[in-house]
């Protein structure tokens, strides 16, 4: 047994307490911001307790289980939203693995790991099974709908977020996270692979804000329709599970994004490579986390910026945009690998992706229509 | 079996932490917090109006469909992950192979496509 | 016994305790959802013997996908007289000298099955080293120089293993072991049929909307 292991896993359960805690404070001081209100400010300066008193409101407030629902199931489904994009962060790098010493520090949980993109991907589609199930306990209309909606939503943004990464692991050759990023941050910046992917990113942003349930695509919730969505009979710390689940699942999207296309800790002249200056390891925690911040930001950002989508529209743009979109981005990526050719040439591939397509399925699309 | 858990090992034991402290705050909750259950607290909420009959109706096949088409693409996304990861990697595929690779990979994503193609046709992914 | 083998029993009891909960659970939903921890601790025993694609695809396809068919399934039906199922004395029967069948075939075969006769390359100390997705996608792309080989009889596509430094193909070897490939694009062509089925679904609906309004959500 080493104690390592369990002192990181305790201070990453706590650790990402505290981090969605003052992400919803955040997201309030964003909203506050975008709407020119001042957003909390009564406990502690700048209303930087509220988050304390929040958790402890959700402590002490009544555990209501109303009469009528599924009690075992009600129970399950907001455990089951923490538990699965907790475990899903098991395996995402939160700062530098090439450290000399791996016993002595250590920023993943479980280092090594063969298959951890998919097994991100494998732990998070479980998600979708709190919703679904927090509906049907719930044994309210508006819920069961939410839930529905949601379920469907969540399964169809799973394939285009799946066939979007294929672009980065066709290049790289690994579904290791760990080597996915030490890779990048060994070219430096021209070895970021938003150069070669800009695409793949695109949609790998839009299925992951889909897959967290943020708006725009916040069906599932969609306060003025349906309430609350699955979670309208919830209240009390099962409400704040959910909200924990979600937040839990925007860290690990962003820092995923980041890792994958952004360099992760790599950033020129301050953080390279083979930095090795006292104190090296701490800039590149930094980094990461600073970029990881920013990318929480635009999505919260995206919040107010973006109306929400209709179901149909939501579920077209799933499969008739993102699908064919991110399976031509493969094609793409499959011939520059095998002829061999420039990485770079998939740049300019990408933007004529991008934006021949969409024309062309707004012309075709009624011709296809036949049946 | 002597299989070295490196990684699951620590996976196992984030596991058990987690579920222990999923389990603490439910408990913490339901022990710190007063039940004082109301009649009218105990009904669903619809919006102020009384809920009628069961909510567990019947609902549209088409979310059934959306799930099988999840699950055919996801079958065949499984197939295509191994592909990636092997196909250029420096120490993946022998050079001597990867045309052939090349062929059939280009026939698995082509027949995909014709059966995307065919489905889109068919309108199985219009929504309305 | 090593941390690994009591890890290996915990989730293998509480897996068949799980199963075994499917059976005698008589609420159609808490049924399926017994099968979801039945499942998704399979994948935990994959993982266990180092078989993480396995695992990983155990998840993908059975936990998050036919699960969602099944409970989207069960939630169409499940309305009032379909929600508890009892089963009689003569289903209970029938079931379970089918199960004691079953087990008893997958019994017999793990005792008269003769070990020795493994090839030593089948079973390495750490199966970590062999099931690596790389080597997974080299197998199933046509490398047969890699684990796991597949020794399908009279099956065409084999290319013969490369010989890694001329990247030349070396002569195949004498007992025609064959690559994945075939099965490969044969797995596609029936994703291809389940597709067309699952448009024929689609179109069968859009009909039947076209006739008779709408009840359902």
């Amino acid at each position: 047994m080493d104690w390592l292991t369990i002192g990181l896993i305790i201070f990453v359960i706590s650790w990402l307490q505290i981090l969605c805690a003052y992400l919803i404070y955040l997201e309030r001081k964003v909203a506050a911001w975008v709407q020119d209100r001042k957003g909390p400010n009564r406990v502690g300066p700048w209303g930087l307790f509220q988050p304390i008193a929040d958790g402890l409101k959700f402590l002490f407030k009544e555990q209501v289980v109303p009469a009528h629902v599924h009690r075992f199931l009600y129970i399950l489904a907001p455990s089951i939203a923490v538990i699965t994009t907790m475990l899903a962060f098991a395996v995402v790098p939160f700062g530098p693995t090439d450290v000399p010493d791996p016993r002595q520090k250590r920023f993943i949980i479980a280092p090594n790991l063969d298959i951890g993109l998919l097994f991100i991907f494998a732990i998070a589609s479980l998600n979708v099974y709190s919703i679904i199930l927090g509906g049907w306990a719930s044994n309210n209309k508006y819920s069961l709908l939410g839930s529905l909606r949601s379920a469907a939503q969540i399964i169809s943004y799973e394939i285009p977020l799946a066939l979007s990464v294929l672009g980065v692991i066709v290049l790289v050759g690994s579904l290791n996270l760990e080597h996915l990023l030490n890779e990048q941050a060994r070219l430096g910046i021209g070895g970021w692979l938003i150069w070669y992917q800009p695409l793949g990113w695109l949609l790998f942003f839009a299925s992951a804000l889909a897959e967290s349930n943020r708006l725009p695509f916040d069906l599932p919730e969609a306060e003025q329709e349906l309430v609350g969505g699955y979670h309208t009979e919830y209240s009390g710390m099962k409400f704040a599970m959910f909200f924990l689940g979600e937040y839990t699942h925007v860290t690990t999207v962003s820092l995923l994004m980041v890792i994958l296309y952004f360099g992760g800790w790599h950033f020129p002249f301050v953080a390279e490579f083979n930095a090795n200056y006292p104190g090296a390891t701490g800039v590149k925690v930094l980094v990461l986390w600073t970029k990881a911040s920013l990318v929480i930001l635009v999505i919260m950002l995206l919040r107010w910026t973006l109306p929400r989508f209709r179901f149909d529209q939501l579920m077209h743009l799933a499969w008739m945009g993102l699908v064919p979109l991110s399976l031509l981005n493969l094609l793409s990526v499959m011939i520059v690998r095998h002829w061999s050719l420039s990485p770079w040439l998939l740049l300019p591939c990408s933007v004529i992706i991008l934006t021949a397509i969409p024309l062309l399925h707004r012309w075709k699309s009624r011709q296809l229509d036949w049946a | 079996m002597a299989t070295e858990l490196s990684a699951w090992q620590p996976l196992g034991l984030y596991l058990l932490a987690i579920l222990a402290f999923v389990l603490g705050v439910l408990a913490l909750a339901h022990l710190v917090a007063p039940p004082r259950p109301r009649p009218i607290k105990d009904m669903p909420y619809e919006s102020g109006v009384d809920p009628l009959g069961d909510a567990r109706l019947r609902f549209d096949i088409r979310y059934y469909l959306i799930a099988v088409l999840f699950l055919l693409f996801d079958v065949e996304l499984l197939f295509l992950y191994p592909w990636a990861v092997a196909a250029y990697a420096d120490n993946g595929l022998p050079v001597a192979l990867r045309d052939a690779a090349f062929l059939g990979v280009l026939v698995f994503l082509g027949l995909l496509i014709i059966g995307y193609l065919y489905e889109w046709a068919k309108g199985g992914f219009r929504w309305r | 016994m090593s941390v690994g083998d009591i890890l290996f029993w915990i989730v293998g009891l509480m897996t068949a305790l799980c199963a075994v909960m499917v059976v005698v659970t008589q609420h159609i939903v808490r049924c399926a959802i017994w099968l979801l921890f039945t499942l998704a601790g399979t994948a935990g025993l994959f993982f266990l013997l180092g078989l993480d694609f396995l695992g990983a695809t155990q998840l993908f396809v059975y936990v998050g996908g036919t699960l969602v068919l099944v409970i989207f399934g069960v939630m169409l039906t499940a309305t009032g007289p379909f929600l508890q199922l009892r089963a009689g004395a003569g289903e209970w029967a029938i079931a379970i000298i089918v199960g004691l069948l079953l087990y008893g075939l997958i019994a017999l075969s793990w005792l008269f099955a003769d070990w020795s006769k493994l090839p030593e390359s089948a079973l390495p100390d750490d199966p970590r080293q062999m099931y690596h997705t790389e080597q997974l996608g080299r197998a199933l792309l046509g490398d047969t120089s890699v684990q796991p080989a597949s020794e399908l009889a009279g099956v065409p596509g084999s290319l013969g293993a490369a010989d890694k430094a001329s990247g030349k193909l070396q002569e195949p070897p004498k007992r025609q072991a064959s690559a994945f490939l075939l099965p490969f694009e044969i797995v596609s062509v029936h994703l291809l049929v389940v597709l067309i089925g699952a448009a024929y679904l689609a179109r069968a609906k859009r009909k039947r909307v076209v006739v008779a309004p709408r009840e359902s959500l």
